[in-house]
């Protein structure tokens, strides 16, 4: 920029003090006309720039710590990469492979399982209090959705110790109200009968606050005219939840829904933090691998097997999944991601 | 509020900021040589190794020992991460079922001769504890944690049941029928005193397995285990004798991963003599009595070793001190703190003399096999158990299934 | 959308949202329970609800087996750093995706976009890879970097900064100001609720975060407060009042925040309910 090599800014030696000091300071202020000059000739091309400027920080790290990871993993995936041994290309053994391994099937079961339970047990208990909490009539509204939402804000593997003591069969708070209700007492996560029921309580519990507030927020867009016109026509409470709110509210039930499912097929903590006994040395996802959730069957392969190729495989398969479940959506409602 | 608000975030900073001011300890120069050293969290051996580093710091001016617990159920995953991002520790330990692999991939740093030759670490250690690290005429770890399964009985707990912890059962089908004697339901039958804790699976069914089979369990030259002959199978259906039904002597529902024997909940228990330590800590006024392992009738009692070893990562830029610091801590002064604070038996032929109890002692001597697991394969072992004791599945289906599995691993492990 | 206040329906209403507090309450009064009791007490059948004797020792005996500082300062660094990145990234990008023309503005935006149907699994494996490269593992970074792009920081402000009627910085480019003058001084202002929203959204998803660190962590120096209260109940099985003791401890930081800034958490997970 500077002709001799100077720092601009600076004029012999003399340093600038102020903004837009070009007054009296001949060369640097020639200099930056002439860029400007420059610039003028095409200021798209200048408007242009800045905008790759503004946008160069996320690209870099977009490139950086999305799309080559994302890259290295389809390569990955199509080499029997383990860390211990050689690494040859197999081209799609990995999937080919998967589709004969029971675990994956059986993995793919369970997540499917918990996802059709976790997510409708939230919308049916949050949208009841999310209607509620929105009515004007309901008094310390601010302390009930402080409690609901109270959860959302704790930390997941603290929780499930806390759960994982509830849930004890003998010692636990759970069955003992149940002994008092004389409700029988299951083995909760000693069963694997009941164990992802037990996980999926915890998952519900967690998720309810989060999704009552997008209730919240969707009911805050009704316009308070159609349930009044509605009203003067002598249509019920109820009427009016199934034929307004419920219909204006779609677009909110499906975005909740969307991330409900999303998570579901992406939980990993809970089942791990509450499978895993330390003492006992296991394997996350017991017992009898009755709660390996896809993720885990994922962090099994690749890091406790290390078959990382293999794992990558598996993973591919969860993207395509929850690619799926999105495409669903923005055919459900036209704008993806409006709410 | 809005001033409440700011003051309480303006001490939260404060007290972030003061929390990462670095700790004295990390302000003093650094010593020029740091050795890290990890193993897997046990209460009585980080007790001990903190005795033993003290003493090798002062010995050795300048070098630094920094050790870290990893819990055991995540080391291995840590462990074999760290090595292959080249971030390993320089010392750290490793199953014998894991040597072949370690060795393998290059991972490990042979004994230096300055610090012990061959024949040294031959005519000290027993030898199946030295074989598995032993590659091309070179030792590749120093042994350590060398174990076998042992029977411990609760003896205010027996006498309570009307058996005699001086007459311990010497066959599985004696333990069983004092066990179920032993055990205590409620009165919605649910066990709140087990017979036999059987929360360490793995003592339980490695000591039936190699009694039944009487031979390789893992046929390393077929990469394939044997579990699923007809003794294998007779051995499962011990376990399943012991976990299932209304005769069962323990129950996945009591004290799921809880210490049942040291919180007073368990008469018998099958572990290594090192859970004397966790006994000692846990319920330091509990009398047990410790016992062989039952046999199978008609049968040497055999017990089931294990060991572990120190090892130096091939990586290591202080390879010789990393060694120096494992060869003090496998010495006779080493010995003396794991015994006296980890509760471990010997595992240097020269300090037999150190260990008190006689069944230890007699049983390492005379009745231990060292097991022939390849590779990180047990937990198939332990699901199966599982299944087992949860599922009402068949049990050939349940071991085949098993086996299966368990060969596909052994043969990754050994490739 | 109203209810109408017939008693009726009002006595339901009470009902149901007070029935529905107790099982969302019981885990925090249970561990508030557990933390005070002694260890045998912890072991009663049939259990007790509240402590019959208090022992406060849990904690200091906590403090001396579990690092919770190291762990809670760790956690606060990464925090820190990856809401910082996010915001700075986010509302850079944001600001060019609404306000500028330029090529590939549509393809790129959705690609960005398209990313956050990725599930972090699947980059995982590389990430991890790549921090065995750059050797990051077990370092504070190795922890941090994977969390510097968030696509949904991106199209937040997007969204935001679209609202921001274009005369405002016409004006202000006629004025002379230049392009990060505008930038910092007009569009930043004016999107501070969905900044501060992005930013707790992005705090409170950063604390939850367990799987990356427990992969990437493999000692104190770099373990977050999550992988360190796992692996703290892996060595301590048995200590339930310790467990309990150490959870209170865990959550009390964020819950303390959360009380301070009610409104601005619910308003951030509102806007921004793409992740848990």
């Amino acid at each position: 920029m500077d002709p001799d090599g100077r720092r601009p800014g600076s004029h012999d030696g003399v340093p600038v003090t102020g903004r837009g000091g070009e007054v009296g300071l001949p060369r640097p202020s020639r200099v930056r006309a002439g860029i400007r000059a420059h610039l003028r000739v095409a200021p798209q091309v200048r408007h242009m720039l800045w905008a790759y400027v503004f946008l160069l920080p996320a690209l870099v790290l977009f490139a950086f710590i999305v799309a080559y990871p994302l890259g290295w993993a389809f390569w990955l995936s199509l080499h029997d990469w383990s860390f211990l041994g050689r690494k040859p290309w197999i081209g799609l053994g990995n999937y080919t492979r998967l589709l004969g391994d029971p675990l994956f099937w059986k993995s793919l079961g369970i997540s499917l399982r918990w996802t059709l339970g976790v997510v409708p047990a939230i919308i049916v208990i949050a949208l009841p209090v999310a209607l509620f909490l929105n009515v004007g009539w309901m008094r310390m509204r601010s302390a009930y959705r402080t409690v609901y939402f109270l959860p959302v804000v704790t930390n997941v593997v603290a929780v499930a110790f806390v759960w994982r003591w509830m849930f004890d069969p003998q010692f636990g708070i759970i069955n003992l109200m149940l002994g008092y209700l004389d409700l029988g007492r299951p083995g909760w996560l000693a069963d694997p009968a009941w164990a992802l029921y037990a996980m999926m309580i915890v998952a519900v519990w967690k998720q309810i606050g989060q999704a009552m507030v997008l209730f919240l927020a969707g009911l805050q867009t009704i316009p308070q005219d159609f349930v009044d016109a509605a009203r003067i026509d002598g249509a019920n409470a109820w009427r009016i939840f199934w034929r307004i709110t419920l219909p204006l509210l779609n677009p909110t039930m499906v975005f909740v829904a969307v991330i409900l499912v999303i998570n579901a097929f992406r939980v990993f903590t809970i089942p791990y933090v509450m499978s895993a006994g330390g003492l006992q040395m296991r394997t996350p996802g017991g017992p009898a691998d009755s709660t390996r959730v896809f993720v885990l069957h994922i962090y099994d392969i690749g890091f406790r097997q290390f078959a990382m190729g293999y794992a990558s495989a598996n993973a591919f398969v969860l993207m395509l999944l929850i690619v799926a479940v999105t495409l669903v959506q923005m055919k459900v409602i036209q704008r993806p991601f409006e709410y | 509020m809005r001033e409440t608000r700011r003051i309480i975030l303006i001490t939260l900073a404060v007290v972030t900021g003061l929390a990462m001011t670095v700790p004295p300890d990390r302000v003093a120069a650094q010593p020029p040589i740091t050795i890290t050293h990890w193993q897997h969290f046990h209460e009585g051996r980080v007790m001990a190794l903190g005795g033993l580093k003290q003493v090798f710091e002062r010995q050795h001016p300048g070098v630094r020992i920094v050790t870290d617990f990893p819990p055991y159920a995540g080391f291995f995953e840590k462990m074999v991460t760290s090595l292959v991002a080249g971030t390993g520790p320089d010392v750290f330990q490793a199953p014998h079922f894991m040597a072949e692999q370690l060795i393998n991939g290059g991972f490990l740093a042979p004994v230096p001769d300055s610090v012990a030759t061959s024949t040294d670490i031959e005519r000290t250690f027993f030898k199946w504890t030295t074989e598995r690290f032993k590659r091309g005429g070179r030792h590749y770890g120093l042994p350590v944690d060398v174990q076998h399964i042992v029977l411990f009985i609760n003896d205010d707990l027996a006498r309570a049941a009307g058996l005699d912890p001086a007459r311990p059962p010497a066959t599985w089908d004696e333990l069983i029928a004092q066990a179920r004697r032993a055990t205590r339901r409620d009165a919605r039958g649910e066990i709140v005193q087990a017979g036999l804790d059987t929360r360490y699976k793995q003592a339980i069914y490695a000591t039936l397995l190699y009694q039944f089979i009487d031979g390789p369990v893992v046929n390393a030259a077929r990469r394939e285990v044997t579990y699923n002959s007809p003794a294998g199978q007779d051995a499962f259906r011990v376990i399943e004798s012991l976990l299932r039904g209304p005769n069962a002597v323990d129950s996945p529902r009591f004290l799921p991963g809880s210490r049942k024997f040291e919180l007073k909940r368990a008469v018998f228990y099958l572990n290594h003599p090192v859970a004397r330590s966790v006994i000692g800590l846990i319920g330091p006024d509990i009398k047990y009595t410790v016992a062989p392992v039952p046999a199978v009738s008609g049968k040497p009692p055999i017990a089931p070793g294990s060991h572990w070893a120190y090892v130096v990562n091939a990586k290591s830029r202080n390879a010789e001190m990393a060694w120096r610091w494992a060869e003090f801590l496998t010495s006779r002064v080493g010995m003396r703190a794991w015994i006296k604070e980890a509760g471990d038996a010997p595992y240097r032929m020269d300090v037999l003399d150190l260990e008190t109890n006689t069944v230890v002692r007699d049983t390492l001597m005379r009745h231990t096999r060292v097991t022939d697991f390849a590779g990180f394969c047990y937990p198939v072992l332990d699901d199966l158990v599982d299944a087992l004791a949860l599922t009402t599945r068949p049990l050939a289906d349940i071991v085949n299934e098993a086996k299966a599995k368990h060969d596909a691993c052994v043969r990754e492990a050994l490739k | 959308m109203d209810i109408p206040g017939r008693p009726d329906i009002k006595i339901a209403a009470y009902l149901v949202l007070t029935l529905g507090a107790i099982p969302m309450l019981l885990p925090f009064l249970w561990m508030v329970s557990g933390a005070l009791k002694p260890l045998h007490e912890t072991m009663r059948i049939p259990p007790t609800w509240l402590p019959e004797q208090i022992r406060l020792e849990n904690f200091p005996e906590l403090f001396r087996q579990f690092p919770f500082g190291v762990y809670f300062v760790n956690s606060v660094i990464v925090a820190v750093v990856v809401v910082g990145c996010v915001l700075i990234v986010s509302a850079m990008a944001g600001y060019a995706f609404s306000k500028f023309r330029f090529p590939g503005r549509d393809l790129l935006f959705i690609v960005m976009l398209a990313s956050l149907m990725v599930p972090f699994q699947v980059r995982m494996i590389p990430l991890y890879l790549m921090s065995v490269r750059f050797g990051l593992v077990d370092t504070l970074p190795g922890v941090i970097f994977p969390w510097l792009f968030d696509a949904f920081g991106i199209f937040l402000m997007r969204q935001f900064i679209q609202t921001i009627p274009n005369d405002l910085i016409e004006a202000a480019r006629i004025d002379g100001a230049g392009e990060i003058r505008i930038f910092w001084t007009v569009v930043l202002p004016l999107v501070r609720p969905a900044l501060a929203a992005l930013a707790i959204f992005v705090a409170v998803a950063n604390w939850e975060e367990f799987l990356w660190p427990l992969i990437v962590s493999s000692s104190d120096r770099s373990r977050t407060l999550p992988v360190g209260l796992h692996s703290f109940a892996d060595q301590y099985m048995s200590y339930v009042h310790w467990q309990m003791a150490g959870a209170l401890i865990a959550i009390l930081p964020l819950i303390v925040v959360f009380f301070m800034f009610q409104r601005q958490f619910i308003q951030g997970i509102a806007l921004t309910g793409m992740k848990q």
